[in-house]
């Protein structure tokens, strides 16, 4: 580098900058006022049905009603009830959607979360990035990697699943009108403060749970009640071997399914969501295109199938807290084409499974 | 390296002390500043995803987990806060076209001039390695790029700055 380092030397911030720096730092304080406003209000009002309510259990228990002088806390039955209600804030900027309104952490020592506490991000491992000097395709398997992606309402993000070779993306049909089924991997992980379960439900389709046989991480679920045949991703799947039976493992189909926070995934569980839909000819030969199909929009008309299949499938996860309480999200599952670099190979269009994070 | 000062700001901004949250950023503005504008080399617009990455992380402080890591996590904020805008405004234009007049521009001229002698990947790499002291990991976990790609835009970047920018100085030196 040359004698001295421009991007070492000081710099002036522009008023412009100064200005909305500001601006913002107001606003927070405003919001901030605010919401002590509305504290100190739901505190008295607290403070004033717990003066009452003592005062009552005195003069019942001086009229001889009750066995001792003791009396009920009735300061823990108010925030109970407080403890069981959803987050007031919805600002949907962000994966944690559901943002806290600001109370006294005191409150946790009654074994009440304050709104502080409830708050979840979703990530979801984020697909191949995009041409890049030296980029490596993302190969790792584990959801918690650290190209995970926080879901964040409004922006979608490409999912990498590997496994199958399929890239997160098994289709399938016994033959020529017979029902075309589909099975996409979902690597979703939840992460907050103070959560035990976490729960997801589909609105299409089922779940798809590849999984050691009497060794699941699932700890509650709705069997998904239909009959249905999809491929699966998972299990230790050899491209070598016979892969009609998944030896060691199971697949369980469910409509919801429950795990424990503390244990999300599991390096031989799979999940995925899947489903089967009635025969059409048109989305049969766009996701099975023949040879004489024009090859330079086969990958639009299998992004456009897809959708079809999928038909705005909703995932809705519920994370449930220590003190009881729940928050949930909405996310949408669609398929896009998205770039792919592959180191000395070059870089391609491949098709992904998309998932975004829906406003309230 | 966080100081004792720098800890105490972040606990309580994360507990939503509002003014100890405006010194925290206020401490890591003129970084935020570089690294806005080496992405939109515009102030109006730098100043618009500074705007964004103060309200964002105010609303987020109290998720950040580790508070050794407030930094990082901050920039990449800023840094989608910055791709953000860029998507939203014209496209196609290249800088000079898309660039308005700012009242600003009799400031930091060099760095400007040496900033748009870049394509965005150097520049963007070259300030949080030289500007914002981050190291090559820290870089590649904020940018979400190979650690190895880092490194080849720091190499690149340095290359087309000395036959840009540093040529350009010299020769304007000695014509002088």
């Amino acid at each position: 580098m040359a004698d001295r380092n421009i991007f070492q030397e000081d710099i002036v911030i522009p008023k412009i900058v100064h200005q909305k720096a500001e601006l913002a730092f107001s606003l927070i304080r405003t919001e901030d006022k605010k919401l002590m406003r509305k504290n100190h209000i739901k505190y008295a009002a607290i403070a004033v049905c717990a003066a009452a309510a003592i005062t009552f259990g005195i003069l019942w228990s001086i009229n001889g009603f009750l066995p001792s002088a003791e009396t009920s806390d009735p300061t823990q039955e108010n925030l109970t009830a407080q403890g069981d209600t959803a987050a007031e804030d919805n600002n949907s900027a962000a994966g944690t959607d559901h943002a806290p309104v600001q109370e006294d952490s005191a409150e946790k020592e009654n074994g009440i979360l304050s709104e502080l506490d409830r708050a979840f991000t979703l990530y979801v491992r984020a697909a191949e990035p995009s041409a890049e000097d030296g980029a490596e395709p993302n190969t790792a398997d584990d959801a918690a990697a650290p190209k995970s992606i926080a879901l964040e309402t409004g922006k979608p993000v490409a999912v990498s699943v590997s496994g199958n070779g399929s890239k997160g993306i098994v289709l399938g049909t016994t033959d020529q009108g017979n029902p075309i089924n589909y099975c996409i991997g979902l690597p979703l992980l939840c992460e907050g403060e103070n959560i035990e379960t976490v729960t997801y439900r589909i609105n299409n389709g089922a779940f798809a749970i590849v999984q050691p046989k009497d060794d699941g991480i699932v700890t509650d679920g709705v069997l998904y009640d239909q009959t249905i045949h999809t491929g699966w991703i998972g299990g230790n799947y050899d491209e070598e071997a016979d892969n009609d039976e998944l030896p060691n493992y199971e697949q369980v189909y469910y409509k919801e399914f429950t795990l424990d926070y503390d244990r999300q995934t599991d390096e031989d569980t799979t999940i995925s969501i899947a489903n089967e839909r009635p025969y059409d000819a048109g989305i049969f030969d766009a996701v099975f295109p023949s040879g004489n199909s024009d090859p330079s929009l086969a990958l639009t008309k299998e992004k456009d199938a897809l959708n079809q299949l999928l038909d705005h499938t909703v995932i809705t996860c519920t994370v449930r807290y220590a003190d009881g309480a729940e928050q949930t999200a909405d996310i949408l599952v669609s398929c896009d084409i998205v770039p792919v670099h592959y180191e000395n190979e070059g870089d391609y269009e491949e098709l992904r499974t998309v998932l975004e994070m829906l406003a309230e | 390296m966080q100081s004792k000062e720098q800890e105490d700001l972040i606990n309580k901004a994360k507990r939503k002390d509002p003014d100890a949250f405006a010194e925290l950023m206020q401490f890591h503005m003129k970084g935020m500043y570089r690294v806005a504008m080496s992405i939109l080399l515009n102030d109006e617009d730098a100043a618009d995803a500074i705007q964004d990455t103060l309200l964002a992380c105010w609303e987020k402080i109290h998720t950040l987990r580790h508070i050794s890591y407030f930094s990082t996590w901050m920039t990449r904020i800023l840094i989608r806060k910055c791709y953000d805008i860029r998507r939203k405004n014209v496209k196609t234009a290249d800088w000079e076209e898309y660039r308005e007049p700012s009242a600003c521009d009799e400031y930091n001229l060099e760095w400007r001039e040496a900033l748009s002698t870049l394509d965005e990947k150097y520049r963007v790499v070259m300030t949080l390695f030289y500007s914002q002291g981050y190291r090559i990991h820290e870089i590649a976990s904020i940018l979400k790029i190979p650690k190895s790609t880092v490194q080849t835009r720091l190499q690149r970047g340095r290359e087309k700055l000395a036959k840009g920018y540093y040529k350009a100085a010299k020769e304007d030196k000695v014509n002088g």
